[in-house]
């Protein structure tokens, strides 16, 4: 009889762990909040002079920031950094990532431009630019703020001459923006990689 | 001709200085250049920076006050300040080095940052960067190109500005 009650309470012991391990290993890994006062239309043009609206961030993962080319320290290093990362996806997880690059010198980061600094960094990313208006606009829609230092003369960076060494004060912030083109998440340019890389594999 | 001997004397005195310079230089260890590297960037950027350390092994602060590079004709030192949220580059006239402390310059803080680049230097390549202080002393250290820092192995960027040693 004891041996049977014994039988019966290590079963339950048993299911128990049984349920507890299951319930640990398929427990929904970080669900990241959806930012809804960030995105929205925008119109810009690509690295190839095609014009493109806020859809080019669907479809897959987009790791977007803002920034300029002439910017020699931050922009170059978020630009490595975000690169490194992508190389260290699998092929598979890397085919459903994109890094897209929007600056806000229109005046220098002309479409060709872009492409062939792009480039140099990995070849999944996109580079947008546009008119200054166009810019602007899609700046404003994820709260990005850029500012012509007084080290450069112009207050209008469209009118700028083309090889003033003018710089920008501007938002540093690398977004996480999912398959719909939602914002999920918001890094510092110096962001961790192991952390972006498990919140980007949430998504995937 | 006493011209003559006296100026080959001058000479071979010249010479002798000149042989030795480079361990009298080597004694005068007031401070030093360290560990850099100069970010390697695409062929039609127009900028790139430089970063190293600046030991100062005397006991009095040490002013940096001109950067220059093989690379370019305009290099200014620059720091990286964030305002209100927002990253600020802004030209340093100057350079302190407070007594026996190391700089780093470093991604995301001060740099030395190389404009008017009409040729980008060359990942692989090397770059030398000269800085000189307020007594007209100059050091020069030649930099590696590289796309990431030397150390780099997934934390690319380590922003650290001053520590003592």
């Amino acid at each position: 009889m004891w041996k049977q009650v014994a039988g019966i309470v290590l079963l339950v012991v048993l299911a128990a762990a049984g349920w507890l391990a299951w319930q640990v290993s398929s427990s929904p890994k970080v669900e990241l909040p959806i930012n809804t006062r960030m995105g929205g239309p925008f119109t810009l043009v690509n690295q190839h002079g095609e014009t493109v609206d806020q859809s080019v961030l669907q479809g897959k993962v987009s790791l977007l920031f803002f920034g300029f080319t002439y910017c020699p320290d931050i922009c170059p290093a978020t630009l490595a950094q975000v690169s490194y990362l992508l190389n260290r996806l699998k092929p598979r997880e890397a085919a459903e990532v994109q890094g897209v690059f929007v600056s806000f010198d229109p005046k220098r980061d002309t479409p060709e431009h872009l492409k062939t600094y792009l480039q140099f960094f990995h070849d999944s990313f996109i580079g947008l630019t546009g008119s200054a208006e166009q810019v602007n606009q899609a700046a404003q829609q994820f709260g990005v703020v850029y500012l012509l230092d007084e080290h450069g003369t112009v207050s209008d960076s469209q009118s700028a001459p083309e090889h003033e060494d003018y710089l920008f004060s501007h938002s540093d912030f690398v977004y996480l923006v999912d398959q719909q083109g939602r914002v999920r998440k918001l890094y510092k340019s110096d962001f961790d990689t192991e952390e972006l890389i498990r919140d980007l594999r949430s998504l995937l | 001709m006493i011209f003559a001997h006296y100026f080959s004397s001058r000479a071979a005195l010249t010479l002798m200085a000149l042989f030795f310079s480079g361990s009298v230089l080597a004694a005068d260890s007031s401070w030093q250049l360290e560990a850099g590297w100069v970010r390697a960037v695409p062929p039609n950027a127009r900028t790139t920076a430089a970063y190293l350390q600046v030991l100062n092994h005397a006991a009095k602060p040490l002013t940096i006050i001109a950067a220059r590079t093989s690379a370019s004709d305009r290099t200014e030192v620059h720091d990286m300040l964030h305002e209100n949220g927002l990253m600020k580059m802004v030209k340093l006239e100057r350079l302190e080095v407070a007594a026996q402390s190391t700089l780093s310059l470093a991604p995301g803080g001060k740099h030395v940052m190389l404009m008017d680049l009409e040729q980008v230097p060359q990942e692989g390549s090397s770059v030398e960067v000269c800085l000189a202080d307020t007594e007209g002393l100059e050091r020069c250290l030649s930099l590696p190109v590289q796309r990431s820092a030397p150390s780099a192995e997934n934390s690319l960027e380590q922003r650290h500005s001053e520590h003592h040693h």
